[in-house]
């Protein structure tokens, strides 16, 4: 079948791509603050593939597992039909890419642009063990939300691929949970219709030795809004890469993340956001709390090309260093071609203000509490951003309960 | 209720407080004048515990105990308070809740029982009434963009809601309107009763004359170096600083 030889084509110049650099290091700038090849020098053998029950449980055990949703279950990197929901409704088609490339998808499938190379990206599709296009038809408001949920276990490498196609003011929640497995790689593709708006919500935890890299390239067209929030927490090594490319006016991305991390964790928040047209928003935040001897990293990148009056760019990236060994780095670029455009950036690094800490010990609030009050309220300002919904009061809990292992008080 | 014993402290290495010696019985008022970086705010900050104020000599006794290894929200708990000149304020933390989590870590400390949702509100509500405080006011965070004299009112509502034995009021007239000034001067009289003890510290004579004190202090230079009746106060505000301290040196 064509379709299923055009994804062979696909991987195959997708291996050529990232023969060329092989695993990202620091001195490739994109990369200098997550030395992924110092961690990783060869990528693994494929992981095994997980026994059915062993999924299932670990399914089950999965954060957002009680969240009414449209399941896609992907277990070491292998989508898993039987524990999936497939097409459940004629407006949101899902294929296994297994079973080849179904013709909507080929337009887009391997196609939709990144601002930057993304080399994990094309190592994904390379080495794809799993993968899932979706799609929302026109006008469609989806009202479960989508729920992809990676379970691993074990040693290995995992590589998946997710396209995500919403047409003209179709709308969706996308909500992702990762868990497990010594190396995840995953890219997602994300195309936004006319007016389609997109609400994302990731929880990625990663323990102690674990590695995870998420990149999501997306396009957005005319009016349409994607609205993600990441939440990375642990004591692993994990990269958030998401390139935006904005192709039609007024088109909106809030892009929000809260890394809450412990002992040796490590969390880049890589964003490149490339405004090609006029009139459109990109507002980002992101907030890290780093215990132990972690490490926080927001990097940022605004391409304003010409012609794209009319930008409204925001960057924020704030860490809390709630322990002296703990380190935050955050890199907030602009490279602006166009006037009229309003473009901030704000990054701060820092302990809990003394002054309030004393406020409130001085009401007779004790110190380990009044260090978890100040903690909360300094990533209240990005939590407010969560949406409501039970997704999304598991991220808020999760986030409290992270805090706790950060030594945060 | 407190006897300060020749204290000296230092902030940052630097001798601020140099021999400083003053005595509180219960039920009984003083005030504190003095002129600016007289050391006003160093006694109070560091009577409430703030760290980093540091006792090179003396000693303070609260109700027979040394509060010297006392944390800030022990010495609340044992009924110290500090409205504080300079209210601090914290975007984040909802001032409902700061009041609530504040009323009932002192009460968990004191081995009380912590108020329910509603006996809370409605004592907040009940003490914001007199206070002239909106429930508007109290649904934003706490101090987050409050005038001066709204931040002055809410240290005075923390006040009467935690009902401290002892309480230091350092520059709570300034910011205040000449209403709002009454409304807090009858809240803080509310307050006074045989068991209960204040230190005003002020620069206006115009507070006293609504709280009056029975003792008035003139702090200069890190000490006490003239104390008396109300009367004192009269005198300050007719003839300044300059001529007492001259005088008493
Ligand atoms: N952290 C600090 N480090 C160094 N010096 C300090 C510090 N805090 C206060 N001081 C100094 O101590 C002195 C006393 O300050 P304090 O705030 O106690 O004065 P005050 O009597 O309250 O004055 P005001 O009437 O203006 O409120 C001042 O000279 C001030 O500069
Ligand atoms: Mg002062």
């Amino acid at each position: 079948m064509g379709v299923a030889l055009a994804i062979d084509g696909l991987k195959a110049a997708a291996a050529t791509r990232a023969a060329i650099h092989g695993v990202p290091h620091r001195r490739m700038e994109d990369w200098r603050y997550s030395d992924l090849r110092r961690l990783v020098p060869e990528l693994p053998q494929a992981a095994e593939a997980l026994a059915a029950d062993q999924a299932q449980a670990l399914v089950a055990q999965d954060a957002f597992a009680g969240v009414a949703a449209i399941r896609l279950v992907f277990a070491n990197g292998r989508f898993v039909p039987a524990l999936s929901a497939l097409s459940p409704a004629p407006a949101l088609q899902i294929a296994d890419l297994g079973q080849g490339l179904p013709d909507w998808a080929v337009p887009h499938f391997g196609q939709v642009k990144h601002p930057v190379h993304a080399p994990m990206a094309d190592m994904a599709l390379a080495g794809m063990m799993g993968g899932v296009a979706i799609r929302i038809s026109h006008n469609y408001r989806l009202e479960a939300p989508l729920h992809l949920c990676f379970v691993n276990a074990g040693e290995g490498a995992r590589h998946a691929r997710v396209l995500i196609v919403l047409e003209t003011n179709a709308h969706a929640t996308l909500i992702e949970s990762h868990s497990g497995g010594r190396f995840c790689n995953m890219a997602t593709e994300l195309v936004l219709g006319a007016n389609a708006t997109l609400t994302q919500l990731r929880h990625a935890p990663m323990a102690a030795g674990e590695t995870s890299v998420h990149t999501l390239s997306a396009a957005i067209h005319a009016g349409a809004a994607l609205n993600q929030f990441v939440m990375a927490e642990g004591a692993g090594f994990a990269r958030h890469e998401t390139g935006l490319s904005f192709l039609g006016r007024s088109a909106r991305a809030q892009l929000s993340g809260v890394s809450v991390l412990s002992g040796e964790g490590h969390a880049d928040m890589t964003t490149i956001a490339d405004h090609a047209v006029r009139q459109c928003t990109s507002d980002q935040m992101f907030k890290a709390v780093a215990g132990g001897k972690s490490r926080a990293i927001y990097q940022g990148r605004v391409i304003v090309r010409p012609g794209a009056d009319g930008t409204d760019s925001r960057q924020l990236a704030k860490a809390l260093l709630a322990s002296p060994h703990a380190e935050a780095d955050a890199k907030p670029e602009l490279e602006i071609h166009a006037d009229d455009v309003t473009c901030s950036h704000g990054a701060a690094v820092g302990d809990l203000d003394a002054d309030a800490l004393f406020y409130l010990m001085a009401r007779g609030i004790p110190v380990a509490q009044a260090r978890a009050m100040l903690t909360e309220a300094f990533l209240a300002e990005v939590t407010s951003r969560l949406p409501e919904g039970a997704a999304a009061d598991i991220i808020r809990a999760r986030i409290s309960a992270a805090l706790v292992d950060a030594g945060a008080p | 209720m407190l006897t300060i014993d020749d204290i000296h402290v230092a902030v940052n290495g630097k001798e601020i407080i140099k021999g400083l010696t003053l005595a509180i019985r219960p039920g009984e008022t003083h005030a504190v004048m003095g002129p600016n970086g007289s050391g006003k705010s160093t006694l109070s900050y560091f009577l409430a515990g703030r760290e980093g104020y540091e006792l090179t000599a003396g000693r303070v006794l609260f109700r027979g105990e040394d509060v010297a290894g006392l944390s800030p929200d022990q010495r609340v708990a044992r009924g110290m308070f500090l409205a504080m000149q300079y209210p601090v304020e914290i975007p984040g933390v909802a001032t409902m809740t700061f009041l609530r989590t504040a009323l009932n870590a002192q009460r968990r400390a004191r081995g009380e029982k912590e108020l329910d949702a509603s006996s809370f509100l409605k004592l907040v509500r009940k003490h914001a009434a007199e206070l002239n405080i909106s429930d508007d006011m109290l649904k934003r965070p706490l101090n987050a963009g409050f005038s001066g004299g709204e931040k002055k009112r809410l240290e005075i509502l923390q006040m009467t809601l935690f009902a401290p034995l002892f309480a230091v009021l350092d520059e709570t007239d300034s910011g205040l309107d000449i209403d709002a000034l009454k409304l807090v001067a009858d809240g803080v009289n509310r307050m006074k009763s045989p068991e209960r003890s204040l230190l005003v510290i002020t620069h206006y004579q115009r507070l006293l004359s609504h709280i009056v004190p029975d003792h008035v202090h003139v702090l200069a230079g890190g000490r006490i170096v003239k104390s008396g009746g109300k009367e004192l106060a009269l005198e300050l505000e007719a003839r300044g600083y300059d001529h007492i301290i001259k005088a008493a040196a």
